[in-house]
């Protein structure tokens, strides 16, 4: 395949009329990311409390 | 790539945000033919390439890994506009032999294409052809890789591929010529 073929330069030409990748949607992204991590820690808090109490109750 | 698998720094992410939104955001600019649409769709797919990047083996290219998941998303918003239905029959029902000495001169026309009138016949053929010739020509993804984004065999995606050129061949015959 040619390195600047066709494909290629209708790719950059599309990006000429709508500009850049927008530089902001990475915030939203760690934004994002941000969000799981919490999502994540608290079902691994309630897991643990969850295991905790049922080892309790079970003796 | 290594670092931020190792690392999950943010900030190595904002280099491969960096290095391949552009890109990437080109390639949502083809597919989807729409600003706002291939913007969410930027978005989402870093997601994605950051939920998943622990999956990533290095056993093809960074850039082929973000261009499957790239493709793969564009097809599945334009599934949910109701644009694009892809058919079983259509990839499966080939039973014909490729002529390699047709594929190859098929292939130089349609790489001869001026830009702007690519961009008018690739408008208007079937979005699904429209999405493999741009895996093919311009995310450069391999035929292998496509069967399994495609979830095809070799030789479904091979004719698929083929009758996506004639299609588009004989459009621009059609609108300028």
């Amino acid at each position: 395949m040619r390195n600047k073929n066709n494909f290629r330069q209708l790719e950059n030409l599309k990006i000429k009329k709508h500009g850049e990748a927008p530089k902001k949607v990475l915030d939203n992204i760690e934004q994002n990311l941000v969000f799981f991590k919490t999502i994540g820690q608290t079902i691994e808090l309630f897991t643990d409390k969850f295991i905790k109490t049922f080892i309790k109750m079970n003796g | 790539m290594k670092k931020y698998q190792n690392s999950s720094n943010t900030k190595y992410f904002d280099i491969l945000y960096q290095r391949h939104s552009s890109k990437v955001y080109g390639k949502c600019l083809s597919m989807l033919n729409n600003e706002t649409m291939s913007k969410d769709a930027l978005q989402d797919i870093f997601l994605k390439v950051l939920l998943n990047i622990s999956k990533f083996n290095f056993k093809s290219k960074f850039t082929t890994w973000v261009y499957s998941i790239t493709y793969n998303h564009c097809i599945d918003v334009i599934r949910k506009e109701g644009k694009l239905k892809f058919e079983k029959e259509e990839y499966s029902m080939y039973s014909e032999k490729i002529d390699t000495n047709d594929a190859i001169h098929e292939e130089e026309e349609l790489l001869k294409i001026k830009v702007h009138n690519l961009e008018v016949v690739l408008d208007s053929i079937p979005i699904k052809d429209k999405a493999v010739l741009l895996m093919k020509y311009q995310g450069g993804l391999s035929i292998k890789e496509m069967c399994s984004m495609l979830n095809k065999s070799e030789s479904a995606v091979k004719m698929g591929i083929k009758r996506a050129k004639e299609k588009c061949i004989r459009k621009h015959k059609e609108l300028f010529k």
